[in-house]
């Protein structure tokens, strides 16, 4: 099915774009505060890394099944 | 199997559902910090159940061949959307009680504060009203099955990664690296076990396919299916279980289907039975022999009783047959003498698939085959219309006369089922001897 390859290819695109923002964001000045005295990044980067991650691997799965 | 379903079983498994789903909320209450308003409190503890139920479900898909079987296939998929429809309740009742106790929380969901969350926080919520409302109205929503299971597969892992990112980002109950820890692992079992069931097996199949050997017409619009294993040793499974088919160059494919192994366990080709019931089922007559096949199986705990001294009441509606013909060919072949009555309804005789082997196992000492026809000729002396009260209670006392307790066992139209499991319980059959297999799942 066209239409699922096509739905694959947005996901993994919008997955990517939300992960390479997540990294910008996680060098900013307030995730390097953030990261060193929490160990942990900022929730806005946290989401970013979360939602990329599921539309990237939601994305690769549409483009790999077979209809 | 001898007490596949016992109270002792049910309640384990219960039991562990009920623990692991209250994970969350436990986690949450260790060392809580001071509470809040009452209203907020319930608001969050609603969030957490519902996260909890909704992580088990991976477990009560049906597809864990260990959890299928002690549970049986049918009463679990019941379960299953229970389970599922209480999950979804309380995850929406987490904001609208926030929402109602501080209107504040709002920001959560407000794009204008974080964008990427409140887009998250969204997504979840749509992707849980669709997932239960596509899976009680699929054909409502004009989906496929398959469809239908593709996105209840990923927006189940949508729900599980974001729900649980969202609770271990509020940082509020769950604060300690412990904590996070913990419902970190629960959801990544959640993910590791729908990619399992999804992904890896089916690909892990690739290694052990399957060819067709031939297929042939049957009556009431079926065709029958011989498939042998290709370089590899087969599938050992017990008569009455099923398995996933799917056909062509690979495993990974959408259209898996789930067939009854209808011939002897002790056969070492398989085949199945498929009445035409829709697209994949009518293009089955298409299929060439030598073409490439892939299973998943077997599944299942409609398995008659082990112990030979039970007597077997088989009730089938239409195409429900196919796992009956496995049993009573499995018994054939392995020599076992077993009191059997099989009740077989369907409009005419015509439409009675594998009614010729159906005659010849029920020569057969014991066994028993009972043709009810709605709509029979002038000159048919069997029973007629459809399967009532009174013809199972006539099979019931027929068995009566055997020593040892009965098991009874229906697969067909729901209708058919849910009067066969009505007057079981009714005449007294106690749940756990009361074997039922659906085919429409959902
Ligand atoms: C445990 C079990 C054992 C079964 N054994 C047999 C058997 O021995 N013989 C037989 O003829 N049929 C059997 N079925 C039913 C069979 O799987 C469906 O009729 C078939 O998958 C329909 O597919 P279709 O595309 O032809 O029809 P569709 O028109 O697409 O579907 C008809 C109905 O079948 C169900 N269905 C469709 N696709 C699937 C799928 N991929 N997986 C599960 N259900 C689906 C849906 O409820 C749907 O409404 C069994 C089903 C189950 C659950």
């Amino acid at each position: 099915m066209n239409a699922m390859k096509l739905v694959g290819i947005a996901l993994l695109v919008a997955g990517l774009v939300l992960l390479f923002l997540g990294y910008q964001s996680s060098q900013g000045w307030d995730d390097q505060i953030s990261e060193a005295i929490t160990g942990e990044y900022t929730d806005s980067t946290m989401w970013y890394w979360i939602v990329g991650g599921v539309s990237s691997v939601i994305g690769l799965v549409l483009l790999t099944i077979k209809r | 199997m001898k007490g596949r379903y016992s109270w002792a079983q049910a309640l384990g498994w219960i039991g562990l559902i009920l623990f692991l789903a209250l994970l969350p909320l436990f986690l949450a209450g260790w060392r809580a910090p001071p509470s809040r308003h009452v209203m907020v409190e319930l608001g969050a503890s609603l969030g957490l159940l519902g996260l909890g139920l909704l992580l088990v479900q991976a477990l009560t898909s049906g597809r864990l061949a260990w959890v299928a079987s002690s549970f049986g296939a049918d009463n679990l998929t019941h379960f299953h959307r229970h389970l599922g429809l209480i999950g979804v309740c309380l995850v929406l009742g987490h904001p609208l009680v926030l929402l109602l106790a501080e209107p504040a929380f709002i920001s959560y969901l407000d794009p204008r504060v974080d964008l990427v969350r409140a887009l998250a926080l969204w997504l979840v919520l749509m992707a849980i009203v669709f997932i239960a409302a596509s899976s009680l109205w699929r054909l409502r929503f004009g989906l496929s099955y398959e469809l239908w299971r593709l996105l209840h597969g990923l927006l189940a892992v949508v729900i599980i990664v974001l729900g649980t990112g969202h609770a271990l980002m509020v940082d509020h109950y769950l604060s300690s690296p412990w904590q996070k820890a913990v419902l970190a692992l629960m959801a990544a079992a959640g993910v590791g076990t729908v990619a399992w069931t999804r992904l890896v097996r089916p690909w892990l199949g690739r290694r052990r396919p399957w060819r067709v050997v031939s297929v042939s017409p049957e009556r009431g619009q079926a065709w029958t299916v011989r498939l042998a294993a290709d370089g590899h040793a087969g599938l050992q499974f017990q008569p009455g279980q099923f398995a996933w088919f799917s056909f062509g160059s690979g495993p990974m494919t959408l259209q898996q289907h789930p067939f009854s192994l209808a011939g002897s366990a002790v056969d070492v080709e398989i085949r199945f039975t498929a009445s035409e019931a829709g697209d994949f089922t009518s293009s089955i007559k298409h299929l060439e022999p030598g073409t490439k096949a892939w299973l998943e199986g077997p599944f299942g705990s409609f398995v008659p009783d082990h112990d030979p001294t039970t007597a077997l009441l088989m009730v089938a509606g239409g195409i429900g047959v196919t796992p009956f013909v496995s049993m009573l060919e499995t018994f054939r072949d392995r020599g076992i003498d077993r009191r059997v009555i099989l009740v077989y309804a369907n409009p005419t005789l015509e439409d009675a698939t594998l009614s010729e082997a159906l005659a010849s196992l029920a020569e057969r000492p014991g066994t028993e085959l009972v043709h009810v026809l709605e709509d029979p000729p002038d000159d048919w002396s069997g029973e007629r219309g459809l399967i009532d009260e009174s013809l199972l209670q006539s099979c019931l006392e027929r068995l009566a006369d055997h020593d040892g307790p009965i098991q009874v066992m229906t697969c067909g139209p729901e209708p058919v089922m849910d009067q066969v499991e009505s007057v079981m319980r009714r005449c007294g059959i106690p749940w756990q001897r009361i074997f039922s297999e659906r085919f429409e799942i959902v």
